[in-house]
C-alpha cells in the first residue's frame, strides 16, 4: 500500500498497482523504493483525490501506457470518448479543471487527455461570445482590437 | 454549467494548448482566439497551434507533408493549414450568389529554357500522365521516356527537380502518399503488340515505382517491381484494386463469352496467381474489391460475391512475361450477399453502360466498409449511392449489404444540364464539410470543355436519404484546343487542377503548336 498525503492533510492509502498509473508516483516508488512515509501532495484536495482514485480503479489491471509515447502526439486527435470517461467527466466545471490540473501534475496522461477533450467538446460549435459565458472568460480586447481580429478572421464566418 | 472560476485563469498555457489541439474545425480554433488577448496571443502568435493543425489535415487528406517543409512564420503555417477551409468557404460565397469566386491563373508546363542539369533544350514536354502531389506544391509527369517531378512553389515558373527514365506510359493506374518522403506510383506500360511473337494475344506491363524525397531535399525515384503478362486478345484490364503489397486486376472478356480473368500479384514477394471466377454476373462488375481474406466482386445491381483471396503460388521469373491462359482454373465464389433492387437509386437501365463511373471505398475496420457508387444519370449528371457492407467472418453468407444515402448533383448550370455529354468524371475529398470536387466535361462535337465543381453540401438534407446537392463551379470553363481530349489531376487542398491535352491518334506526342500539353491552373 501506498500513503499518500492530501493538501488538506487527509491521508489516503492506496493499493499501489491503482496508483502507478500515475507516472509521477509510479516514478518516485521507483526512485525511492520502499517506504512508510506518506508521499505529499501538496497540489491535489481530497475531494479531487477521490475522484482521481475513482478513475485509476475503473482502470486497474488495463496496460499502463509505455511512458515515452504521448497520446497526444501520435494523431489520436478523434473527439470521440468512451462512455465511461464521459459519465465520469460529468461534474461541475470547477471540479473539471481540478480534474485536469491534477492528472497534469500527478502526470496521468490519459486522465488529462480525457479532461482536455471534454473541454475541447464544449467548445466545439459555438462562438466566441458563447465560449466566454461558458467558461467565464473576461473579454479584454478593446472594441478596436476586438473589431480588427473579427476582420482578420472574417472569411471564416460567411459561407 | 456556468462556473465562478475562469478557464484562463484556472489552467496553465501547456493545458489550454493542449486543449485547442482537439480542436477539429477552423472556425472552433479562430472562435476561441477571439474571446481574449490570452488566447490571441496563444493561437495567433504561435506556429505550434497551426502547424499540429496542418499535421492532423495531412494525416487525414494523406497530404505530402513536405510540401509545407519551407514555412517558418506562424501566418505561413496559419495559411497553409487553413487553405483547404479558405478555399471551400470562398466556394461557399459563391455557391450563395451563383457564381464562381475564385480566380485563375494558367500556366503552360514547359522544360526549363536552359537546363544545364538534364540535357539541351528545347525539347518538347514529355507526358502521357500528370498528378498532382496532394498539397499542391509537386507536380508529376510521365511520359515516353521520362518521368518528372516538378516543384510548383514558385509558380509561374515551376523547378524541375527530377527527371528519371521509364519506358512509355500508357496509364497512371495508381499514386498514392506513403509516408512523407515516399510516394507510390502504379503504372501501365506501352507494349509493342504487333510483335509476331505474341500472335493473338495481348501483352500487358505494370510497374511499381517508389519516388523518394530525402532529408537532404533531393528526389529520387526506383522501380520495385514489374510484371508482363500475356493474355488473349479479347481480354482487356477492367477494374483494380489494391491491398498493401497486393493488386487484383480484373481482365473482362469483350465479347462477354466467358467470365473475365482475375489475377492477383504481390509486389514485395513478387508472387502472382490467376483465375477465372465462375460468376453469374461479372458482365455486371461494377468494382473489385481486394480484402484480406477475400476478394469481393460488386455487381452493383445484383449484390457482391466474395471469392477467398488465393495463395501466390507462382513466382514471378525475371523477365518473364507471364502467359495466363495455360495456368487459369475456375473458381467458385464463396459466398453471395444480395443487393435489395428496391436499394437501388437512379435510372440504372443505362448501369452497363456506365458501371465504370467513379469509386470509392471507406475502410471501417477490417471486416467492414463504406463504399460509393457514382452512377451517371441519362441527362449526364451523377448520382452516387452510399453503401455499407460488413463481412460475417464466421458465415460469410450472412454478411450485411445495406444502403446508407444517395446523393443526386445537380449540374452546375441549368442551361447544361440537357447537353449531349455533360459528366462529372472524378470526385475527391476536399474537407469533412464539402466531400467532393467535381470535374465536369461538356463533350460537344469534338471540342470538351472542363468545368471544376464543388458539391455544395450545405445544401444538403440530412434527413432525407435522398437528396439532391448543388454543384457550384470554382474554377472558369477551360476549352480544350480543337480535336484534343482530357486527363487532368485536381488537389482539393490547394484549389490547384492540372489538365494535359493530347491527341489519342497523334500517340500522345506533345507540340505547343497543336495545343497539346500540360496546364496548370491555380487560385490568385
Amino acid at each position: 500500500m501506498v500513503l499518500l498525503l492530501t493538501s488538506d492533510n487527509e491521508m489516503f492509502s492506496v493499493a499501489e498497482d491503482v496508483i502507478k498509473r500515475s507516472a509521477y508516483i509510479k516514478n518516485m516508488l521507483e526512485d525511492v523504493g520502499e517506504s512508510d512515509l506518506p508521499i505529499p501532495l501538496p497540489n491535489v484536495e481530497s475531494n479531487v483525490l477521490v475522484k482521481i482514485l475513482e478513475y485509476c480503479e475503473h482502470y486497474r489491471g488495463e496496460p499502463l501506457p509505455a511512458s515515452d509515447v504521448d497520446p497526444a502526439e501520435i494523431g489520436d486527435r478523434s473527439l470521440d470518448i468512451a462512455d465511461w470517461d464521459q459519465k465520469y467527466m460529468a461534474v461541475d466545471q470547477e471540479m473539471l479543471f481540478e480534474i485536469i490540473l491534477a492528472a497534469n501534475y500527478l502526470d496521468i496522461k490519459s486522465l488529462l487527455d480525457v479532461g482536455c477533450k471534454t473541454v475541447a467538446k464544449m467548445m466545439k460549435g459555438k462562438s466566441s461570445e458563447e465560449i466566454r459565458t461558458l467558461f467565464n472568460i473576461a473579454n479584454d480586447f478593446t472594441p478596436e482590437e476586438e473589431a480588427q481580429i473579427r476582420k482578420e478572421n472574417a472569411w471564416a464566418e460567411c459561407r | 454549467m456556468c462556473s465562478s472560476r475562469s478557464l484562463t485563469a484556472e489552467l496553465p498555457v501547456e493545458i489550454l494548448l493542449r486543449v485547442v489541439d482537439y480542436l477539429d474545425s477552423v472556425a472552433d480554433i479562430l472562435h476561441l482566439q477571439q474571446t481574449c488577448k490570452l488566447f490571441d496571443n496563444l493561437i495567433d502568435k504561435s506556429t505550434d497551434v497551426w502547424r499540429s493543425y496542418l499535421r492532423r489535415q495531412c494525416a487525414q487528406h494523406e497530404l505530402f507533408t513536405p510540401s509545407y517543409n519551407e514555412l517558418t512564420s506562424p501566418s505561413d503555417f496559419k495559411e497553409a493549414a487553413t487553405a483547404s477551409f479558405r478555399f471551400v468557404k470562398a466556394h461557399g460565397r459563391g455557391a450563395t450568389l451563383d457564381y464562381m469566386s475564385t480566380s485563375y491563373h494558367k500556366l503552360e508546363l514547359s522544360y526549363p529554357p536552359m537546363d544545364a542539369k538534364w540535357r539541351p533544350v528545347p525539347v518538347p514536354l514529355d507526358a502521357t500522365a500528370i498528378w498532382i502531389v496532394p498539397g499542391g506544391r509537386y507536380l508529376i509527369t510521365l511520359g515516353s521516356h521520362w518521368l518528372s517531378v516538378w516543384d510548383l512553389k514558385e509558380i509561374p515558373v515551376p523547378t524541375l527537380l527530377l527527371r528519371f527514365p521509364i519506358k512509355h506510359c500508357l496509364f497512371l493506374l495508381y499514386a498514392k502518399v506513403v509516408d512523407d518522403q515516399t510516394i507510390r506510383i502504379l503504372y501501365e506500360v506501352e507494349v509493342d503488340n504487333t510483335n509476331p511473337a505474341f500472335a493473338g494475344d495481348t501483352k500487358y506491363e505494370y510497374v511499381w515505382l517508389d519516388l523518394k524525397l530525402s532529408k537532404q531535399k533531393q528526389w529520387s525515384a526506383r522501380i520495385t517491381s514489374q510484371i508482363s503478362l500475356s493474355l488473349p486478345v479479347q481480354f482487356v484490364p477492367f477494374k483494380l484494386s489494391l491491398l498493401r503489397e497486393k493488386i487484383v486486376i480484373v481482365f473482362e472478356d469483350r465479347r462477354g463469352f466467358s467470365s473475365g480473368i482475375s489475377f492477383l500479384w504481390d509486389h514485395v514477394s513478387n508472387r502472382y496467381t490467376c483465375w477465372r471466377a465462375d460468376l453469374p454476373d461479372l458482365a455486371n462488375l461494377s468494382q473489385v474489391i481486394l480484402r484480406d481474406d477475400y476478394i469481393l466482386y460488386l455487381c452493383h445491381i445484383k449484390g457482391i460475391y466474395g471469392v477467398k483471396v488465393p495463395s501466390t503460388n507462382h513466382q514471378v521469373m525475371s523477365d518473364e512475361c507471364i502467359n495466363l491462359w495455360p495456368i487459369l482454373s475456375p473458381v467458385q465464389p464463396d459466398f453471395y450477399t444480395r443487393n435489395d433492387p428496391s436499394n437501388i437509386g437512379g435510372d440504372f437501365a443505362l448501369m452497363r453502360l456506365t458501371r465504370s463511373a467513379g469509386f470509392r471505398i471507406q475502410t471501417i475496420d477490417d471486416k467492414s466498409f463504406n463504399y460509393e457508387f457514382c452512377q451517371k444519370q441519362v441527362n449526364g449528371e451523377p448520382m452516387i449511392h452510399r453503401y455499407h457492407f460488413s463481412l460475417n467472418a464466421e458465415d460469410p453468407s450472412k454478411s450485411v449489404l445495406k444502403p446508407l444515402d444517395s446523393l443526386a448533383f445537380r449540374g452546375p448550370n441549368p442551361d447544361l444540364t440537357t447537353l449531349y455529354d455533360l459528366s462529372g468524371k472524378i470526385y475527391e475529398i476536399c474537407d469533412s464539410s464539402i466531400p467532393m470536387a467535381v470535374i465536369w466535361t461538356n463533350k460537344q462535337q469534338a471540342s470538351i470543355s472542363l468545368l471544376p465543381s464543388l458539391a455544395d453540401t450545405m445544401s444538403k438534407d440530412v434527413s432525407n436519404p435522398k437528396t439532391e446537392v448543388k454543384l457550384v463551379p470554382w474554377g472558369e470553363y477551360v476549352h480544350a484546343p480543337p480535336g484534343l481530349t482530357e486527363k487532368y489531376s485536381l488537389c482539393p487542398a490547394s484549389g490547384m487542377f492540372a489538365v494535359l491535352w493530347y491527341d489519342e491518334d497523334g500517340r500522345w506526342e506533345i507540340d505547343s503548336s497543336s495545343g497539346t500539353g500540360v496546364n496548370i491552373y491555380y487560385p490568385i
